[in-house]
């Protein structure tokens, strides 16, 4: 191999080296940013994971009207309420969204609630399930017979309450799936 | 407008021709010769600074060098080829076998083709020694010259030859024999009716050998016998050159280093001449002395030394009597009617036709170099070979150039192979976060498929094999699938833009921290006795919000004075933000016997309020 043919093939070699030379420069320069992209999007997608984990866990699951009612029977055996009764009643759609009211009925409704296992029911039966408001409550007191009716004003009694009436509504925009 | 010096370089003194224009079209601008000193011939700077300072030359695009065929084997070759790169490569093979007194490395071989008539190519082959081309080379680089070329005489003259018209034909009939007289040897020259060669005799015989022992020895040097006028040098002078190409430049770098040549200071880089001739001959002398000086005696045996070698020659190639034979060179009077008695050949001196400037006509064999400079391709013969191989400008960086390149190539190497482990690192790296990802997200899509109550739409899309999706995209696509499922949980949970009822839990909460509030003040007891929260929806006479009713009995303190508390109540409900309307007490009535009383307190409350956050409490 003559010195000009070498000379010619070392050119094109170190031509190669470059162009290996920038296409790595520019590669690693690439894997650089990925790899901080590659941190970044691990961390969104652990934390949103961890956060899907926690809200799914409370989430309704559905929408139709066994998944209502799972949700008031749960909230109601975590307030030491007892089973419910819930019925689920579609109201007529208005032109930007559509209603249903659900009417709880506790079993041992007769025997009182405190405030505090009120209080307990009212709040995760609205936060825990979407869009939904308490509208209408009614209390009043039991007596330490355990019976209402008939007690007088200004009697001492115990506070325990008697839930005479309770109704949920939730609210859907029209177009929206639950 | 190319420029073309033609130089025939001997041992006793150098001839030049200056040419200008295209080899279709030219014209010799300068011309002239020089003879040398026996004290020139032992410095090689010296002898250049001499050819230098006569050629005065200027800008040349091309310097040609030839040098004399005297002491140059010739030998005639028959091969089955002529192809000239076929050829070059077992030239030497060839004709070693001839050269049984060189050593065949000391020596480079080219030759010119022949047209004989015989069958097969019949090649000319000059042997030159190397020792001539380097000392030849090295006196002119000192003229600041790197001539490409470096042929023979013989090839110069063919040259210079063809520029005459030949219209004879091919073969016996028309052939011509031309010599030429040089210094201190001669050239015949035979050529067929078509310019093609026919065959080459050197004789060593010039007119230098009628000075022969007359033993004049440095005589006063003759002065070129012309040269342009030193305006016109000047002038050239003025033009941009680049030293390899400038003989001018030597010509002046000579003059600045007169006083060194005095000194005769010892430079290591200076040799004695040897490019070869007859040192014997003297030195010195120009043609016009040598005639002065030769007697009638040394002319005659002079003539009938050279007739006999001319014989001698002829008969060599097999020219016949008769015919022509013309003359170039040196003109020695008498000669001519001599050779003409001698050979009985017509023998007529023959003209080229080419003048310079100053109306001197040029050497034939300066002028035919020159002519191949401007592109005459008639012999190719070019004894830069080997390690005198013609370096351009880039072979003369190769090695640099070579050593850079190598460098370069190992760094860029390096660099290469380590980038390409860090990437590979990186690759590495952005896979296992990937990896560690896809695993949280098989978590809780686990957590959808083992748990019935979990709809299925909540799995999140993890699996990319097959979509074509590249390694370092596919954590963004899980990063967006993932970012979906929160986007189907938000607006599964969330209240959107809408107006949501009002809450009868906010509004108890409300209440029961309004009263709380307002009877801290109060030492007696009191006691609520119902609520009833209605949520009412919005109209255009009134927000949405909720109407409350509460039973409430308060009893007397220790003072007795309770009076005014069912006032205050109402009134302090009218100063909360959230109320809307007027608080009311229709009525009340005295309970027990404590002196107690109970009413029923209405109040509307507004829980959708910016200032009110549904649920922010229980």
């Amino acid at each position: 191999m003559s010195n000009r043919t070498t000379l010619y093939l070392l050119m094109a070699l170190a031509a190669a080296a470059i162009g290996l030379r920038m296409w790595s420069v520019s590669s690693l320069a690439t894997w650089d940013d990925n790899v901080a992209v590659h941190v970044s999007k691990y961390k969104a997608i652990v934390e949103t994971c961890n956060d899907l984990e926690l809200r799914r866990e409370d989430a309704p699951k559905g929408s139709d009207e066994t998944s209502f009612r799972k949700h008031f029977q749960r909230q109601a055996h975590k307030a030491l309420m007892g089973d419910v009764n819930v019925s689920v009643n579609p109201l007529a759609a208005k032109r930007t969204y559509a209603d249903k009211r659900f009417e709880i009925e506790f079993l041992k409704a007769a025997d009182g609630f405190s405030r505090p296992s009120l209080r307990m029911f009212l709040f995760s039966a609205e936060q825990k399930y979407p869009r939904i408001r308490t509208t209408a409550l009614n209390l009043r007191p039991i007596g330490g017979s355990g019976r209402s009716r008939g007690i007088e004003a200004g009697v001492d009694r115990e506070d325990i309450w008697e839930i005479t009436k309770l109704e949920f509504r939730q609210r859907t925009p029209v177009g929206k799936k639950d | 407008m190319a420029r073309s010096l033609g130089i025939h370089l001997q041992s006793h003194g150098f001839d030049f021709a200056l040419l200008e224009g295209s080899a279709k079209k030219y014209s010799v601008t300068k011309s002239g010769s020089a003879v040398f000193r026996s004290e020139d011939l032992r410095s090689t700077k010296r002898l250049g600074k001499l050819i230098a300072d006569t050629c005065k030359a200027g800008k040349v695009d091309q310097v040609i060098v030839t040098l004399p065929a005297s002491g140059v084997v010739m030998r005639e070759l028959s091969m089955p080829f002529n192809d000239r790169e076929k050829v070059m490569q077992v030239l030497k093979f060839e004709v070693e076998s001839e050269l049984y007194h060189l050593d065949i490395d000391d020596v480079i071989a080219d030759f010119i083709e022949l047209n004989d008539g015989r069958a097969t190519p019949t090649l000319l082959v000059s042997v030159l020694e190397k020792e001539r081309i380097a000392s030849s080379l090295e006196v002119l680089d000192h003229a600041d010259c790197d001539p490409p070329v470096v042929t023979l005489s013989h090839g110069s003259l063919l040259a210079a030859l063809n520029e005459l018209p030949h219209e004879g034909a091919e073969g016996s009939e028309g052939r011509e024999a031309y010599l030429h007289i040089g210094a201190e040897s001669s050239l015949m020259m035979v050529l067929n009716g078509d310019g093609s060669l026919y065959g080459v005799r050197a004789l060593p015989l010039g007119w230098l050998e009628l000075a022969r022992g007359l033993n004049i020895e440095d005589a006063e040097m003759a002065l070129p016998e012309s040269s342009s006028d030193e305006e016109n040098a000047n002038e050239d002078s003025g033009s941009e050159e680049t030293p390899a190409d400038s003989i001018e430049e030597g010509a002046d770098a000579g003059e600045e280093s007169a006083s060194e040549e005095d000194s005769e200071e010892e430079d290591e880089d200076d040799h004695e001449v040897t490019i070869g001739g007859d040192s014997s001959l003297p030195f010195g002398i120009s043609f016009e002395t040598a005639l002065e000086l030769a007697d009638d005696a040394a002319q005659q045996g002079f003539m009938a030394r050279f007739a006999s070698e001319v014989r001698r020659g002829l008969a060599a190639m097999g020219i016949p009597s008769g015919g022509s034979l013309y003359m170039l060179g040196a003109r020695i009077p008498g000669l001519e009617g001599y050779l003409e008695a001698r050979l009985g050949k017509d023998i007529a001196p023959l003209d080229l036709g080419q003048v310079d400037k100053n109306d001197n006509v040029p050497e034939p064999i300066a002028f035919g170099a020159g002519l191949r400079g401007l592109g005459v391709d008639v012999s190719p013969m070019n004894f830069r070979q080997e390690e005198f191989r013609y370096a351009r400008g880039l072979e003369r960086v190769e090695g640099p150039l070579t050593l850079a390149l190598v460098g370069l190539i190992v760094f860029f190497a390096i660099e290469f192979v380590l980038n390409f482990k860090v990437i590979q690192q990186r690759q590495a790296d952005a896979n296992a976060l990937y990896v560690k990802a896809h695993n949280k997200v098989e978590q809780i899509n686990k957590r959808v498929q083992d748990d019935e109550e979990y709809p299925i739409e909540w799995i999140v899309k993890s699996d990319f094999a097959g979509m074509g999706i590249a390694d370092e995209e596919r954590i963004i696509r899980l990063g967006n699938n993932v970012r979906k499922g929160k986007t189907q949980l938000d607006e599964l949970m969330g209240a959107s833009a809408l107006e949501m009822p009002s809450s009868c839990l906010e509004a108890w909460r409300l209440l029961m921290t309004f009263l709380e509030d307002e009877m801290a003040s109060f030492n007696g007891r009191w006691m609520i006795e119902s609520f009833e929260f209605s949520s009412v929806e919005a109209s255009s006479r009134q927000p949405a919000h909720v109407d409350a009713k509460f039973g409430i009995t308060i009893f007397p303190d220790g003072s007795g004075d309770f009076i005014g508390r069912f006032d205050q109540i109402p009134s302090a409900l009218n100063r909360q933000d959230w109320t809307v309307g007027e608080a009311l007490i229709p009525s009340t009535e005295s309970v027990g016997t404590e002196g107690a009383k109970s009413g029923v307190v209405k109040v509307k409350i507004l829980t959708n309020s910016p200032a009110i956050t549904p649920g922010a409490g229980k």
